[in-house]
């Protein structure tokens, strides 16, 4: 009755009214309310290891950003799991970075996430604050995720206040990438922990002699931001707000804004509507005025740089430039594998996240294209079958791994990281253009992300 | 069955019930039922819904927290959502009124064109068939990426700077978005050809015999004749322009400097980039309010320019 | 409509400057012609060429070595799924979703026309104004209601709907076009003892076929190339319509094969290229019939 009478008050065209009646949510109590009930489940409650026949089938969804190189990869390494699986399906989902993570927010709030996802580190905090992963600590308790040859300070990159919600899959730290092969014709010889003013001076002389730019933001421009405050000892990113001082942003804008002035930083025109690693500026673009002699990755992703980069290029890789790079410099894991509270199989997932971690043969296929394995004992066995990129990137992940090369990584971003980065990208673009000034996109940015974060 | 409902005897209620259904104007509105039941279902109560939402804080993952206005003022003070309101009536301004005009120019080019009028027609309609799909949009990124065909293969051809950034450009950017929409004008072109062929003939012997030249005739006789036709065009395509989504998602993804950033697309992003559902939902609202307005006020100007007169 | 006199009674124009005019009119109408559908022309030639040459040698139409390894390659598809299963998908969305577009439409198309009954008028407002009410303003609340029913990663989004006439294009169409059957054949029908229904079934239905076939080729065709819908609604690889599938497949973060982008491109245009070369006139009578009105 009470539907009918509200389908004649809504045609009748009070809308509103019905609005308010029907979807009343925010006043009703009752959990059956809510968009998500499973998500609204305190996230200790579903790990209860519960050890199921060996024969009885299970299905099991595993999600991953990737590119053809990896998404071949890990097909196979599933593949492997399944026949030492038997009864174990594995469905795969992949998409690419830019729609990953659209793609699994639409999935959590349809209550039908994968049971495995890979996790990234600027996620983690967000997806743990929305209970949708599962705390792995029982699993690693009974042995089921064995993480006894992972070093400790790798197994702490996944924890988020008493839980560990992520199993790191691999490490890597930020690491720039540089054309090798002209900075030799010019002379130059990169060396790590290169700070700021040197790099300046370097960036200035190759675009003197070769006319090649500097590419320090326009790929992504959170990262060299945090690696900037980190020598300063401040997290960008916390929950409570932005770290440091607007001045600390200014510095960091007013490199960028030098740069574009005196024609050694790559124009953000440039960089529109590239799609791709092999249409980065190091090895596509018009001419040189379009083409940077440098960019800034992190160290797994040099396989991907030198599977498009052109004949004869060589390149190297070292540490991002910084005020203080021993104090900027970090290693973390480079992408993690997570359970979700979704999941209908957390004890299949697990073994799959023990499996992936500890076998060797897995991991020869995958060889370091996720990073250097976070296990030391599988590292150390497959690390003579690295080809040179893996070689170049497990050389950096060591030396920065030394002692008093590098400070822990921030801890994860908070949630609205999104919202913030996005702005950050615009207000580069705005000093890129010359519309705004240093000054002015660093305390729009600052403004800007202290207003969400609050 | 009962063919004549008002002899029923009642007895029987199956029987009744068939007769029922079958009284005329019951069955007309069981006919219509369908159209009700939609439209109830999947648009009244997700707009209820949203409005409700609108005034919420949301990310779709935790229940939503009432913040009365906030997303409201939010919007105001928010430069993105001001930028993207920009760019959206850029772009419905500059390629509404073109398409129209390209498609009114051909229309008439192809009326006198006799021959080849089916070859013709079907080189100009294509485009509108093919221009929504996603590869055409790939496609046009690549023809004018920094290495694409128009760089690489048509400007070098003539010896030109092969190395012009239109993507990235803050003034060309969306301008490779407006040719992609008035490149697919051949819909409207079909339609002014339709309408341009009811023009009587004899109205423009009439003219020459006054003396009236071609342009005065095109001004005096074929345009006020199309206005019917041209505000109903221009109705549609405001909205349609209004809403532009794909291309901008694939081509440009709103740079450079948001001169790109659509409406629909910023929606899109603040509710699944970005987790602000709530949000996103009191930018629908602003945007019925804003598709509404625009609508009502080509209506208003109706009467002062289209022609109803009819052909006497 | 006054059309006593034809055209071919214009009095002749000098027949000089008229051939001149003429010839110029065709060599203009032609050349915009040409460059309109050249991108087009271009993206086929380009998924022949070999990959790494495509943008090499942009400014060539005609490839230097045919291959077809292209579409070999783009069939694999993305995620161990290949495009045949990409296109059995948009096939079912589009299939589906026009089945239900085309009877609810026809029916809803044949009340309005026809019926007489209480709210005929509202109604009928309320139809046109859903042609003002497009997708995009109600992506946010659908997404949430469709959430609320379960449906988020399942094709109901994207095919239930469409069985409603929700689609106020082609009702409007339809309805113009029944408005167009004279009504005597109504009343013959029903001195014969038909229903209403034995009318629409017997006497609407068959006559109304072109509009209806109209109706279907815009909705196959629009529904083949959606690709909002299926970005936000459908989330397993093994589900993406091909519209999706090339998003990804030419996906900003990873290494692109431009090559066999371009060749499912150019597969993913076959149909509503065969559509549009076997039954043009439809669609030209739909678009002129329904953009005449207003």
């Amino acid at each position: 009755m009470q539907i009918k009478k509200r389908v004649l008050t809504i045609l009748s065209g009070f809308v509103l009214a019905f609005a308010f009646a029907a979807c009343g949510v925010a006043d009703d109590p009752t959990p059956a309310a809510t968009p998500t009930p499973e998500a609204a489940q305190p996230a200790q409650a579903t790990p209860t290891p519960q050890p199921e026949p060996a024969d009885d089938p299970v299905d099991m969804v595993l999600a991953w950003w990737g590119n053809p190189t990896r998404n071949e990869q890990t097909t196979e390494a599933v593949a492997l799991f399944m026949s030492e699986f038997p009864h174990v399906t594995v469905e795969e989902q992949t998409v690419g970075w830019g729609d990953y993570w659209a793609l699994l927010g639409t999935m959590a709030v349809g209550g039908d996430l994968p049971d495995v996802i890979q996790m990234d580190w600027a996620f983690l905090e967000q997806y743990v604050g929305n209970n949708l992963l599962v705390d792995l600590r029982p699993f690693i308790d009974d042995g089921t995720i064995d993480l006894s040859d992972v070093p400790q300070s790798v197994i702490e990159t996944g924890r988020i206040g008493e839980g560990i919600y992520a199993v790191s899959i691999g490490m890597n730290g930020a690491s720039m990438i540089y054309n090798q092969t002209l900075l030799e014709s010019i002379g130059i010889t990169m060396s790590h922990n290169t700070t700021m003013d040197e790099f300046i001076e370097i960036a200035r002389q190759v675009y003197a002699e070769t006319g090649f730019r500097t590419n320090l933001v326009y790929t992504d421009p959170s990262n060299p931001l945090e690696v900037h405050l980190r020598a300063r000892g401040i997290t960008m990113l916390t929950p409570e707000g932005m770290g440091g001082t607007v001045q600390d942003y200014v510095d960091f804008f007013e490199i960028i804004e030098m740069g574009i002035q005196e024609g050694w930083h790559i124009h953000p025109e440039a960089m529109v509507g590239r799609d791709g690693m092999e249409q980065d500026p190091m090895v596509y673009g018009g001419d040189p005025s379009q083409m940077s002699w440098m960019g800034l990755f992190f160290s797994n992703m040099m396989t991907g740089m030198m599977n498009v980069a052109p004949e004869g290029m060589q390149m190297g890789m070292t540490t991002y430039p910084s005020e203080n790079p021993q104090l900027s410099n970090y290693i973390r894991a480079s992408m993690y594998f997570s359970i979700t509270t979704q999941s209908d199989n957390p004890q299949t997932a697990a073994e799959f996240i023990n499996f992936w971690t500890n076998s060797i043969e897995v991991n020869r296929i995958i060889m370091a294209e996720r990073g250097i394995p976070a296990s030391a004992v599988v590292a150390d066995a497959i690390a003579p079958d690295f080809n040179e990129a893996n070689q170049i990137a497990s050389y950096f992940v060591d030396f920065v791994g030394q002692p008093g090369n590098s400070t822990p990584v921030n801890p994860p971003r908070p949630e609205g990281a999104g919202e913030i980065v996005d702005n950050l990208r615009l207000m580069m673009e705005n000093v890129g253009h010359g519309a705004m000034t240093a000054q002015e996109a660093a305390e729009a940015f600052f403004n800007f992300g202290n207003s969400i974060l609050n | 069955m009962q063919s004549n409902p008002a002899t029923t005897t009642w007895k029987n209620p199956l029987s009744a019930i068939i007769a029922f259904i079958h009284r005329e104007k019951i069955a007309a509105f069981i006919c219509c039922l369908p159209f009700v039941v939609g439209f109830f279902t999947f648009l009244i109560v997700p707009m209820g819904m949203s409005l409700y939402y609108s005034f919420t804080n949301f990310n779709m993952l935790s229940p939503p927290t009432w913040t009365g206005f906030d997303n409201y003022i939010r919007m105001w003070n928010d430069t993105r959502f001001w930028s993207s309101l920009r760019a959206t009536f850029y772009f419905a301004f500059a390629s509404v009124p073109l398409r129209l005009i390209f498609a009114l120019a051909i229309a008439m080019l192809l009326l006198r064109a006799r021959r080849l009028i089916g070859i013709y027609r079907a080189m100009y309609y294509l485009p509108s068939i093919l221009g929504g799909s996603l590869a055409v949009a790939i496609l046009w990124g690549r023809l004018f990426a920094i290495n694409g065909v128009l760089n690489e293969g048509i400007l070098e051809f003539f010896g030109l700077n092969r190395n012009f950034p239109w993507l990235g450009n803050v003034n060309t950017a969306i301008w490779t978005l407006i040719l992609l929409a008035v490149w697919q004008f051949g819909s409207s072109m079909l339609i002014f050809l339709a309408s341009l062929k009811q023009i009587p003939e004899q109205l423009y012997e009439a003219s020459s015999i006054d003396g009236a030249g071609k342009i005065k005739q095109f001004v005096k006789i074929t345009l006020p004749l199309l206005t019917p036709t041209i505000f109903f065009n221009l109705v549609m395509q405001t909205i349609a322009g209004f809403l532009a989504f794909t291309q901008a998602f694939v081509i440009t993804r709103g740079e450079p400097m948001d001169s790109t950033l659509f409406y629909a697309l910023y929606m899109y992003r603040q509710v699944f980039d970005f987790g602000n559902a709530g949000y996103g939902s009191a930018m629908a609202w602003v945007m019925l309010a804003i598709i509404g307005s625009m609508t009502g006020i080509l209506f208003l100007t109706r009467r002062f320019w289209v022609y109803d007169g009819g052909y006497t | 409509m006054m059309s006593a006199i034809s055209i071919k009674d214009t009095p002749k124009r000098r027949i000089k400057k008229g051939t001149i005019k003429h010839l110029i009119g065709q060599i203009v109408v032609l050349g915009i012609g040409i460059i309109m559908i050249y991108p087009l022309i271009w993206m086929f030639m380009s998924s022949f060429k070999e990959t790494g040459t495509i943008f090499e040698t942009a400014g060539e139409l005609w490839p230097r070595v045919w291959v077809l390894e292209n579409y070999f390659n783009g069939w694999q598809g993305v995620s161990n799924v290949t495009f045949g299963t990409f296109f059995t998908n948009s096939a079912i969305l589009s299939v589906g979703g026009t089945i239900g577009a085309v009877i609810s439409s026809a029916l809803v198309g044949y009340a309005f026309s026809r019926g007489r009954f209480v709210g005929r008028k509202i109604l009928f407002a309320l139809m046109l104004s859903t042609l003002m009410l497009p997708a995009q303003v109600l992506m946010v609340p659908q997404f949430l209601w469709f959430n609320q029913l379960g449906w988020i990663g399942t094709y109901m989004p994207l095919i239930v709907p469409a069985f409603f006439a929700i689609s106020g294009f082609f009702v409007f169409l339809i309805t113009n076009f029944m408005n167009g059957i004279p009504r005597e054949l109504d009343e013959a029908a029903r001195i014969d003892g038909c229903s209403f229904y034995g009318i629409f079934m017997r006497i609407i239905l068959p006559l109304s076929v072109p509009a209806l076939i109209t109706t279907s080729l815009f909705s196959f065709i629009w529904r083949w190339d959606d690709f909002m819908g299926p970005l936000i609604y459908v989330r397993r690889v093994a589900q993406f319509p091909a519209s999706l599938a090339l998003r990804m497949f030419a996906d900003p973060a990873a290494a692109t094969d431009w090559g066999a982008v371009f060749a499912m491109s150019t597969l993913s245009l076959v149909p509503a290229v065969a559509i549009f070369i076997f039954l043009q006139k439809y669609l030209v009578e739909g678009i002129s019939t329904a953009g005449l009105k207003g």
